[in-house]
């Protein structure tokens, strides 16, 4: 089984982070994954994305068309990339930030993935947020793995991303 | 005995400094009344006094005749591209501290094709010796003008005189903060000799531009059409002047402006090498 | 040595190419690196800078790539390994010391992650487009070697090839990769460093007063480094076994074919490629880099619809691994190469080639999809 998933938002959200975290758990956990970064030229503010493809078999074609699941964290995100997503697919977004969906979705799971973040203090870790909420919608990568993926990243802040991410996994809701 | 009769009979068969110079690759190509002979002569005599030992002295040098020094001295010598000498200098003097890296290459080689490695190599003040050979022109390519040949000199490329301001090198050396910056031509054996064995002793760049006769070359465009010629004109105009105001040294060839010599900056500066090492404490791998 | 314990450890990672290439270059045994900053290579020089000086090795950022090719190569004479890494437009500037290395027979590794050309083009986007400049940059004769990854583990492994063949064959090596493979992150299992074979330039070992730097009787003559008490001459120049400038027609012959020689004789052991079907295959496609993993998806696409496609991913581009595609092009109608330029990699392939050969071209900046390729091989049935 492969996965293509598609992260979108804007520069200094975390997002290619979050797409290298989420690829090195996969593969922590025996899986095949490639992760490619995109970023426009802006220094911060511009658009980013991360294509994450998780397999279980190694990857041929690392690079994503039409992606399984789209998590769009910005609606900048959604407005660039919400109309690759494969017909039928997933979207995962920040409820608060992405007012319009531009792609036809067989379901929708919501997290206020910023405000959480901003409730925390650290908008920073609005992307760990997300991950939470990612693991918790989609059963792809083991969210124990995901966690522990997570702690290494980040060794000096372990506590703050440990309740990011459990906040994520607890807030998420199919919408 | 005719005088060339005792010219021969005395002429030296061997000299102390053979060990430094190649001697199967003589002749060499200079032409008569060239004074790259006097450069080589000074640069053996500063080695030999050196007290580095002679196996980890290492010459670079670039394209034209000045290049050629690293084919005729007896030492680890590497003749690379044009301009590039100082950047191989640069890669082999920081992974071999041990090592004594002296440049010697032309005004073109070194300040016009290779003038941005020049200017960065100065500001990083990498411990290494820069002797650049000053004759007013690219000789081995043909006589055209080049970056430190005077207004109004003529050159193949310049036969209404030259157009264009030269550098003032020992003012652009120091101004970029290098330790050692002298200047001599090749009439000042002596006091050439004794610049350049205290640059081997300098740690940072040291610099030393070396004013030289090129009677076949520039001068022959220039009424000046003999070597001696030349040793003429660096007795009558050259001025000695340890304590010059930099910005007042540059050469003009004008009768009755001076050539300015002497050693201009003798100076401590931090080199790479020691501000390379607190990257190494604090990268982790020097306590 | 304490810094051994720095390098990467054995056992699986998930890294971005650029880095796994660095990574690779100082499991290799690169000492000194010299750079420049430019798009997409950037990762390689930031990681370089500060992993070097943590394990006792000099990282230093030159004012351009002119002087990070050169710097590399006095470092090399000095005795160690070097490296650079750069894109197009800094590897247009290299070639000038590309000619240089092969010339004094000063190993070194530059690495070129391939953007779009031609110029300054799209500096943040894929290109293929220097497979020619790779191979014949520089001016006059000389023979190289360019590796081609199209994964990050591909990339470490490459880059500690290009680091072995370098070191054993005195010549300047190159590792083409290109802003996908470079930026993308992968999976990456390192070996345990005793599975590992790291190669060193040979040194000289006799007696002194016999050393000839370009013994004519050797193919790779031994190296001595500046300061071993040698006193030895290298130049740019055409120049006999002394390393003495020569315009003797005999020396200059000399030296060249053993320039090209140690490369061509040994072509058979350096040319790398995998096949993928290529037995009963009618329609052979060949490719290299990032568009492989595009193309070999398409094939297998393209066996399910039963089409007997085969395919060739080119590791070594240069010298060009002709047996494979000759034996390849023996038993096909015909032949494909997709790369992402207007047509490079198809000139030596037709040069071998006994069937007819035709591109599958993608504009420059994109990574063409498997049914890009698809579509190529389904309009050559």
């Amino acid at each position: 089984m492969r996965w293509d998933i598609r992260w979108a938002g804007f520069g200094g959200q975390g997002v290619i982070r979050a797409g290298e975290i989420l690829g090195r758990a996969a593969v922590k956990q025996g899986l095949d994954s490639a992760m490619r970064p995109m970023y426009g030229p802006e220094k911060t503010g511009g658009w980013s994305r991360a294509d994450v493809v998780i397999s279980d078999e190694p990857i041929i074609f690392p690079l994503i068309v039409k992606p399984d699941i789209l998590i769009a964290m910005s609606q900048d995100g959604m407005n660039r990339d919400g109309a690759s997503l494969r017909k039928g697919g997933f979207l995962l977004i920040d409820g608060e930030l992405v007012k319009e969906i531009k792609s036809s979705p067989s379901k929708i799971y919501s997290v206020e993935a910023t405000s959480i973040a901003d409730s925390l203090g650290r908008r920073i870790v609005a992307n760990i947020v997300m991950l939470g909420a990612f693991a918790k919608a989609f059963n792809i990568v083991d969210p124990e793995i995901l966690l522990q993926t997570i702690v290494e990243s980040f060794p000096r802040a372990v506590e703050l991303n440990k309740t990011a991410f459990r906040l994520g996994m607890e807030k998420v809701e199919e919408v | 005995m005719s005088r060339s009769q005792i010219l021969r009979e005395n002429i030296v068969k061997e000299s102390p400094r053979d060990d430094l110079i190649r001697k199967d690759r003589f002749p060499h190509i200079w032409c008569p009344g060239c004074s790259l002979g006097t450069v080589l002569k000074c640069y053996v005599e500063a080695i030999a006094s050196s007290n580095i030992p002679i196996d980890k002295h290492v010459v670079v040098s670039g394209i034209g005749c000045t290049g050629r020094i690293a084919g005729y001295i007896k030492l680890d010598s590497y003749h690379v591209t044009h301009g590039r000498p100082i950047a191989f200098a640069e890669g082999m003097r920081i992974v071999r501290p041990d090592l004594e890296v002296t440049v010697i290459s032309g005004d073109g080689d070194l300040v016009t094709i290779g003038g941005n490695h020049f200017i960065h190599a100065i500001r990083r003040n990498v411990d290494i010796n820069v002797f650049l050979v000053n004759n007013f022109i690219y000789g081995m390519t043909g006589n055209q003008m080049g970056s430190t040949t005077p207004i109004g000199a003529r050159s193949s490329t310049s036969p209404y005189g030259c157009p264009e301001y030269p550098f003032n090198l020992p003012l652009l050396v120091a101004s970029l903060g290098a330790p050692f910056v002298a200047r001599w031509t090749t009439l000042h054996v002596r006091q050439l000799a004794d610049a350049m064995k205290r640059a081997l002793q300098v740690k940072g760049f040291a610099f030393i531009e070396i004013i030289t006769s090129c009677p076949v070359g520039f001068g022959s465009y220039n009424e000046l059409r003999e070597g001696l010629d030349f040793i003429k004109l660096f007795r009558d105009s050259c001025v000695v002047d340890h304590n010059a105001d930099l910005t007042k040294v540059g050469i003009t060839l004008r009768p009755g402006e001076p050539i300015v010599l002497g050693n201009f900056v003798d100076r401590e500066v931090p080199t790479y090498h020691d501000l390379e090492k607190e990257v190494f404490k604090k990268a982790g791998w020097l306590k | 040595m304490s810094g051994e314990l720095k390098l990467l450890k054995p056992g699986t990672h998930f890294l971005m190419g650029n880095i796994a290439c660095a990574e690779a270059a100082l499991i290799a045994g690169c000492e000194f690196y010299a750079g420049y900053p430019i798009t997409p290579s950037n990762e390689i020089a930031e990681h370089m800078s500060r992993r070097m000086p943590e394990l006792g090795r000099h990282f230093i950022q030159m004012e351009d790539e002119i002087a990070s090719a050169v710097a590399i190569l006095g470092a090399s004479a000095a005795g160690v390994k070097s490296m650079t890494a750069t894109s197009g437009p800094g590897f247009s500037l290299m070639m000038e010391s590309i000619g240089l290395s092969a010339m004094l027979e000063l190993p070194c590794v530059i690495v070129d992650v391939q953007r779009a050309g031609p110029s300054t083009g799209i500096p943040t986007f894929v290109g293929q487009g220097d497979v020619m400049q790779s191979r014949w940059g520089s001016h006059g004769d000389y023979e190289l070697v360019v590796y081609a990854p199209s994964s990050v583990q591909e990339f470490f492994d490459l880059t500690i090839e290009a680091f072995n063949t370098s070191e054993w064959l005195r010549i300047p090596t190159i590792v083409l990769s290109d802003e996908v493979v470079g930026h993308m992150y992968g999976r990456l299992e390192v070996p345990p460093y005793d599975k590992i074979t790291i190669i060193n330039r040979k040194k000289y070992e006799g007696r002194k007063e016999d050393y000839l730097p370009y013994n004519y009787e050797t193919l790779i003559p031994p190296f001595v480094a500046a300061g071993e008490g040698y006193r030895i001459h290298m130049t740019g120049l055409t120049h006999d076994e002394r390393g003495y400038p020569s315009l003797e027609i005999e020396d200059s012959h000399k030296l060249l074919e053993r320039l090209v020689m140690k490369v061509r004789k040994n072509a058979k052991n350096l040319w790398k490629y995998e096949s993928y079907f290529i037995d009963d295959a009618d329609i052979v496609v060949i490719t290299f880099g990032i568009t492989a993993r595009a193309s070999i998806e398409a094939v297998k696409r393209a066996r399910k619809e039963g089409l007997k496609i085969g395919l060739l991913k080119l590791l070594t581009l240069w010298p060009f691994p002709e047996d494979p595609v000759k034996i390849a092009s023996q038993y096909a109608r015909r032949i494909l190469v997709a790369e992402i330029n207007m047509g490079q990699l198809i000139h030596p392939v037709r040069e071998v080639a006994e069937c007819p050969v035709a591109s599958i071209n993608y504009p420059v900046g994109y990574v063409p999809p498997p049914e890009y390729i698809l579509d190529g091989i389904r309009a050559a049935v």
